[in-house]
Formats: structure tokens, C-alpha cells, sequence
């Protein structure tokens, strides 16, 4: 063999042995590191996918009769990329009732992109929110181990809301997932989740396949705003604007998927 | 994390086996892996030309088996009809039966091609037309059936012009149409280049396989750091273009712009890249195509194998430019309007390859009349000439991405008659690391070519654990900018 070939064999080799061993240690995520995804495509088992029977039944109970907090509020409304689809109407609902509002979209984030950092409570500290609103979980709809590989992230991240009242709305699935959904429900307060794929609701999607259309989006973000509050455990005032209302954010952070 | 080799082996049997939506791009971590089981053995068969060949053919068909399924028989069926009917154009003598054979051959490659890429278009259009309800087809398209048709049209035309002799046995000819390198997405390198490389089988020399390398390298950057990140803003805002200013969906149009030709280019590079490795010249096929002056040399700098193929094998065939000013005109606009249902089968393409043809009848009737009047090296008038041309690009781009003719409709009106500039300072501070590649990638395409001549020859020379150094510094930084999953190339539809 040409030793030109053995020297680019051995570049490669040597590389993906260094970066099947860096994914086994902690602290490059400690130094800002993404990771390979060797343990999760390779040794993760392969769950059956679930579809969110349990909490498709909680959602649809009755609500208790919790009472609209009629207040002004500043909300917080933070994420992944799908605060990005729902962050123009959700403006438009904050314009209309008065709330101040502020948007941070982390594009492709995950649990454990929000749960080893401490994101949420630095733009808690910044906005001094008394309400958020909260997105994620699209990009972790087929994870396997789901459980064993998020519930601590999730938990960080609950932790970081505090006592502020928040809602966290779930991903809205294109297909089963393997139970992030049903891991989020189960470890926030009854009426605090909003389940986004439940057998009603039908999002058209964009080229992308997984983020929902304008229109979809707009649809998405009435009806989270009509459960919340109608039907969640901390009701605000969200009236219904107009369609094709328009408003901007009071600010916009985006984050890019590098870090911040 | 658990080890149970149960596990371990039914993810992996996962990971290699058949769906469509996992292909086996360039950029995915499972084709490096496969890719560094394949150059040893590749290393050690390349003086044997036959096992090399079945090897190397192996791959490809699982290459395509990957994405496609049992799809890839196709291919092998395509490559046993078109090295036939080739047979027989040589060994026919009368001129007629070489005529038989040749409309035979095209007529079977377009046919497929139409099944796969253009059925379910027609259908819908019927649709539309006739108020009716026919059902869609439940096809897959095959991995780069429009590609390997090209390839397959011009090696039978190219025979029966004489331009080439057929291949001696079938197993050359297969390997030439599944080369797995150029298989997906191009570039469409023809039989007359590639066979005579096969033919010779020499071996690569390091300046080959490094800069193959270094080309790898180059597209992986381009494709997953670039193309992928700026995507994020362009779909988005083309996704919802009402809801988004004109001063936006303008950023977002100079976005899609360098999106996808960093998406395609990158492609590319890592194709010729692997190629190069290989010992496999596949020529160039994207040439700094921003800088370019003019549709005409957009067109030279732009898929240059397709915009040639197109050239060789629809233009002068046509007539070209033989027949008079009126007939050119036509010729260029069928030509054009070719290319773009080439590209898919929509109306957006459709319109793309209409506005490229108008174009370039426009820059033929007005070259002569401006050369007289303004001097075409003055840096004014060659400045003005870019900005015309580019304008022109962006415009173009936004009709092929935008999704479909309404919604390139209004991102472009909207671009053009709600442009507020006020939107600047938000934007910029909103999404600045997304203005900062943006500003990269525009500002690379402006480095002169001895600059990346320089690099290359430095790669190629520099120390082993260099460049492993920079391979480990690339491949982390794919990780750090990748999404959740493996972004598609925007060609892999094609």
C-alpha cells in the first residue's frame, strides 16, 4: 500500500479513537465542548416509541379552577428553534394584552444544552421575568435512554426556574417520540405542560420536515395561549389578537448553536 | 453508559441498514467510519485493477443501497442497457440502426428519470387542471438518478459521434456510472475524461491524495459549518416570509445565496476531494461563481459540468448559435428551461431556468451595444457589472429556495418595496454570528486563487501530525455547529 494511504489511514484512525474517547469523559461539555455521539448511536438501547398515552389523558382531564392572574406581566419566553416559529404571534398577544415580552431562541439546543449551563438563570437575572414560557424538547424526540440520559438535565433546568410561574410546552412531534414528552410531564407541576402532539392538533410543517409553517405556527401558539389561560396551572390574560397582527419583541436573543 | 453487545451490534446492523433518511452523505460520522475501512483495503487492491474495480464498485452499490434501497439494481440495469445499446452503436453499420439504438438508450434513461422525478408532477398539474383526484405515485427517488442519467446519456451520444470508444467490458462502464464519489450529486464527469483514468489505473501521488484531502476538508467546512448555520435564518424567514421585514427577508435572500453555494460547492469539493484520493481526477465544478460579471459567466462558474452537459448536449444540438440571433434566443431559453426541470420537478424551477434564460438572451442583445459604449476595463463599469450581475444571482436563488413561485414572489417584492434599513442595528445585534459568516463566505469568494493554490501546496507538504492537528480542529468544529441531526445536501433531492 502507497505509505501516502498508510499516513491518511492513520490520521483518521488516530482522530476517530481521540474522539470516541473524548465522548467518554465529562469535562469537555465542562469546557464548552460539544461531544461525538458515539455512546447514544452505538450503546443507547432502543426503546420502543411511546406516544404520550398517559399524559395525551391529563391534558384532556378537566382543569381545576385556578383564577386569571390579571396583572401585567413580563414574560420570558425561551427555548430552542421552535420559540423562533411561535415568538411573532406570541408578540402579537403580548402587544394586545400588555405584557412585556422578550424571546431567547437557542437554535438547536437540547435538555442538556439548557441543563449544563445556567442560560435560564441568566436571562432571568437580565429580564426579571415574572412569567415564562418555556420550549424544548424537538430535538430530543428519538433519543433512547431517554430517562436515564435527560431526567437530570430536566430537573437543572426546573431548578432554575425557581418560584417564578412557568409553563413548559412540549415539542410538537412529527412522529412518536421515544417519551421526552412524558419525561417533561412528569417532572413539572399538574398544568404546567402543554402537550403539543396530541391526536387534534395537525401542524403543517416546513421544507425541514419538523419546524411547523407560518400559518401552523400561528395556530400552535393560539391554542397554547387559549390553554394557558383557560385551562393551566398559572393563567394570564391572553387575548386573542387579530390574525396577521404584528409586534416585535421587546428584545430578541438568539443564540447559536456554538454557544453564546 | 451500560456496554451490552446485544446492544451494540443490533445499533450498528441499524446504522448500516437501508433508509431513505439517513443516506450516506460526506459529512456523517457512519461514511468516515466506513471510509476508513475502505482506503486500506482500496490501498492495497489499487495495482489490481479488476479486484479493485469489483471493490470499489461494492461500495458504491451500497452506497446507493443505503439511501435507496433495492433501487441500486436499478443502476446496475441502467449500466447493463446503456453498455449494450453502446455495443451496438459501435458494431452497427448502417446509420439507421445506430439512430435506432441511440433514441432507444435516451428514450429508456429519460423514461426512468421521468417516472421517478416527474410523474407525481405531471399528476399534480392534471390535478390542478382538470379539477381530478388522481392519486400520487408511492415512489422513492433513487440516489442521483439525475446525475447518472446525464452520465449515461452523454457516454451513449459521445459513442455514436465517435467521440469515444465504448468500454470493453461492462464492469468499467459500471464503474464509471457508480463511482461513488461523483454518485449523488455530480459533478457530472464525462466517460471521455474518466475511462481513459480507469483505463491507466495509475497510482495517486501524494500531491494527489493530500490535496484530495485538503478538498475534503475544505467541503466539510462549507457544507456543515457555513451552509448548515446560515440555513437556520434563510428557512426560517423563507418560511414565513409575512412576518418578516423587507430589510430581513433581504438578509435572508443574500443568505440562501451564499447557503447554497456553500451547500453544493462543499459538496462538490469533498466529492473531487475523495476522487483525488482515489487517484480519480473529477475535474472542477463551481468557480468562485459570485465573482462572476455577467449571466453568461455565472453559467461558467456555476455546476460547470451540468451548465457543459447542458451546452454539449441540448444547446448545439439545437443549433446553438448557428441558425441566427432569433434561433440562439430560443435555443438558450430551452436550454435553460430544461436545466430547471432538471433541478426538480416544480414550477419554481421551472420559473429559475425562465429568469436565467432571459438572462442571458438580455446580456447577448445588450453586450455588443454597451462594449462600444463603456469600456469594459474600467473598474467602475466592471464594479456596476458584479452589482448588476449578483442582484440578478440573489434574485435567481430566492426563486429556486424560496419553496414554491408565490412565496419567492413575496419575499422578493417584499425585499424590494418594504426595505428599511432601521432594521439593521436589530438584526445585526439579533443574529451576529450569523452576519459574521455571512460576511466570511462573501468575503472568501474574493481571495485571489493563488492564495488557496498557496494553502493547498502547504497542506500537502506540511508534517503528518499537522495535518491531523487540522483534521481533528475541523471535525470538532462540524460538532460544535452541528444541529440535532445531520442536515440533507439541498442537490440530494435532485
Amino acid at each position: 500500500m502507497k505509505k501516502s494511504y498508510k499516513v491518511l489511514f492513520t490520521i483518521l484512525a488516530i482522530a476517530l479513537v481521540g474522539f470516541f474517547l473524548f465522548s467518554q469523559f465529562d469535562f469537555p461539555e465542562k469546557l464548552g465542548l460539544k461531544k461525538g455521539k458515539f455512546n447514544e448511536t452505538l450503546f443507547a438501547s432502543d426503546k420502543e416509541e411511546v406516544t404520550n398515552k398517559d399524559t395525551v389523558a391529563t391534558q384532556e382531564k378537566k382543569p381545576n379552577k385556578n383564577e386569571m392572574d390579571t396583572t401585567k406581566k413580563t414574560i420570558l419566553f425561551i427555548g430552542d428553534s421552535m420559540v423562533e416559529c411561535l415568538f411573532p404571534r406570541m408578540s402579537a398577544y403580548a402587544k394586545k394584552n400588555g405584557h412585556t415580552f422578550y424571546a431567547v431562541v437557542w437554535y438547536s439546543a437540547t435538555t442538556e444544552v439548557y441543563g449544563t449551563r445556567t442560560t435560564v438563570k441568566e436571562y432571568i437575572d437580565k429580564y426579571h421575568p415574572d412569567y415564562i414560557l418555556f420550549s424544548l424538547g424537538g430535538n430530543e424526540l428519538f433519543i433512547r435512554d431517554i430517562k436515564e440520559n435527560r431526567q437530570k438535565y430536566v430537573d437543572e433546568i426546573i431548578r432554575q426556574f425557581g418560584d417564578i410561574p412557568y409553563i413548559w410546552i412540549g415539542p410538537p412531534n412529527w412522529k412518536p417520540d421515544t417519551g421526552i414528552n412524558d419525561m417533561i410531564k412528569s417532572s413539572v407541576p399538574e398544568g404546567c405542560f402543554y402537550l403539543s402532539y396530541t391526536p387534534d392538533q395537525h401542524y403543517d410543517r416546513k421544507k425541514d420536515g419538523a419546524h411547523p409553517t407560518a400559518a401552523s405556527s400561528n395556530q400552535w401558539m393560539d391554542r397554547i395561549c387559549k390553554w394557558i389561560m383557560t385551562e393551566s396551572a398559572h393563567r394570564i390574560r391572553l387575548e386573542k389578537p387579530a390574525d396577521g397582527e404584528k409586534a416585535r419583541p421587546d428584545d430578541l436573543v438568539l443564540l447559536q448553536p456554538l454557544g453564546s | 453508559m451500560s456496554f451490552d453487545i446485544a446492544t451494540f451490534f443490533h445499533n450498528l446492523w441499524n446504522l448500516l441498514c437501508f433508509d431513505p433518511a439517513k443516506p450516506l452523505v460526506f459529512n456523517s460520522g457512519v461514511f468516515w467510519c466506513l471510509f476508513l475501512i475502505f482506503l486500506p483495503i482500496y490501498g492495497m487492491l489499487k495495482n489490481k485493477r479488476t479486484k479493485m474495480m469489483i471493490f470499489v464498485i461494492a461500495f458504491s452499490l451500497y452506497f446507493f443501497y443505503k439511501s435507496s434501497g433495492g433501487f441500486f439494481l436499478l443502476l446496475v440495469a441502467t449500466s447493463i442497457l446503456d453498455w449494450f445499446f453502446a455495443l451496438q452503436i459501435k458494431i452497427e453499420t448502417t446509420k439507421k440502426m445506430r439512430r435506432f439504438w441511440l433514441w432507444l438508450s435516451i428514450a429508456i434513461s429519460v423514461g426512468i428519470l421521468g417516472l421517478f422525478k416527474y410523474a407525481n408532477f405531471v399528476i399534480w398539474n392534471i390535478n390542478e387542471l382538470m379539477k381530478s383526484n388522481f392519486q400520487p405515485l408511492d415512489l422513492i427517488m433513487p440516489l442521483g438518478i439525475s446525475f447518472y442519467t446525464f452520465k449515461t446519456i452523454s457516454y451513449v451520444v459521445d459513442v455514436y459521434k465517435g467521440k469515444i470508444e465504448p468500454t470493453e467490458n461492462w464492469l468499467d462502464y459500471l464503474f464509471y456510472l457508480s463511482f461513488f464519489p461523483a454518485l449523488a450529486m455530480g459533478p457530472i464527469v464525462r466517460a471521455e475524461k474518466f475511462l481513459p483514468q480507469l483505463r491507466d489505473n495509475k497510482e495517486p501521488t501524494k500531491q494527489m491524495i493530500y490535496s484530495g484531502f485538503w478538498l475534503v476538508l475544505l467541503g466539510v467546512i462549507k457544507k456543515a459549518v457555513f451552509a448548515d448555520y446560515l440555513a437556520q435564518y434563510s428557512d426560517i424567514a423563507f418560511g414565513s416570509a409575512d412576518g418578516y421585514s423587507g430589510f430581513e427577508l433581504a438578509m435572508a435572500m443574500m443568505g440562501y445565496t451564499m447557503q447554497i453555494y456553500c451547500d453544493f460547492s462543499g459538496y462538490s469539493d469533498m466529492a473531487i476531494g475523495l476522487g483525488r484520493i482515489m487517484g480519480f481526477d473529477l475535474g472542477i465544478n463551481f468557480n468562485f461563481p459570485y465573482r462572476s460579471l455577467n449571466p453568461t459567466e455565472f453559467w461558467k462558474r456555476w455546476h460547470i459540468t451540468l451548465s457543459m452537459w447542458l451546452m454539449d448536449y441540448v444547446y448545439i444540438p439545437l443549433g446553438g448559435n448557428r441558425k441566427g440571433k432569433l434561433r440562439q434566443y430560443f435555443n438558450l431559453m430551452a436550454t435553460m428551461l430544461i436545466g430547471g426541470l432538471w433541478h426538480g420537478a416544480a414550477w419554481n424551477y421551472i420559473v429559475w431556468g425562465g429568469v436565467h434564460g432571459v438572462g442571458l438572451i438580455v446580456h447577448k442583445i445588450t453586450k455588443k451595444p454597451l462594449d462600444n459604449y463603456l469600456p469594459s476595463d474600467n473598474k467602475a463599469v466592471k464594479f456596476f457589472s458584479w452589482l448588476l450581475a449578483f442582484i440578478f444571482i440573489v434574485i435567481t436563488m430566492t426563486i429556486f429556495g424560496a419553496g414554491d413561485v408565490g412565496t419567492s414572489w413575496t419575499v422578493i417584492r417584499k425585499s424590494f418595496t418594504e426595505f428599511d434599513p432601521a432594521y439593521f442595528s436589530f438584526f445585526v445585534k439579533a443574529r451576529y454570528t450569523w452576519c459574521i459568516l455571512l460576511t466570511i463566505i462573501f468575503a472568501l469568494h474574493f481571495v485571489p486563487v493563488k492564495i488557496y493554490e498557496r494553502l493547498t501546496t502547504w497542506f500537502v507538504g506540511c508534517h503528518w501530525l499537522v495535518k491531523l492537528l487540522i483534521f481533528v480542529v475541523v471535525v470538532q468544529l462540524v460538532i460544535q455547529f452541528s444541529s440535532a441531526e445531520v442536515k440533507p445536501f439541498i442537490y440530494n433531492q435532485f
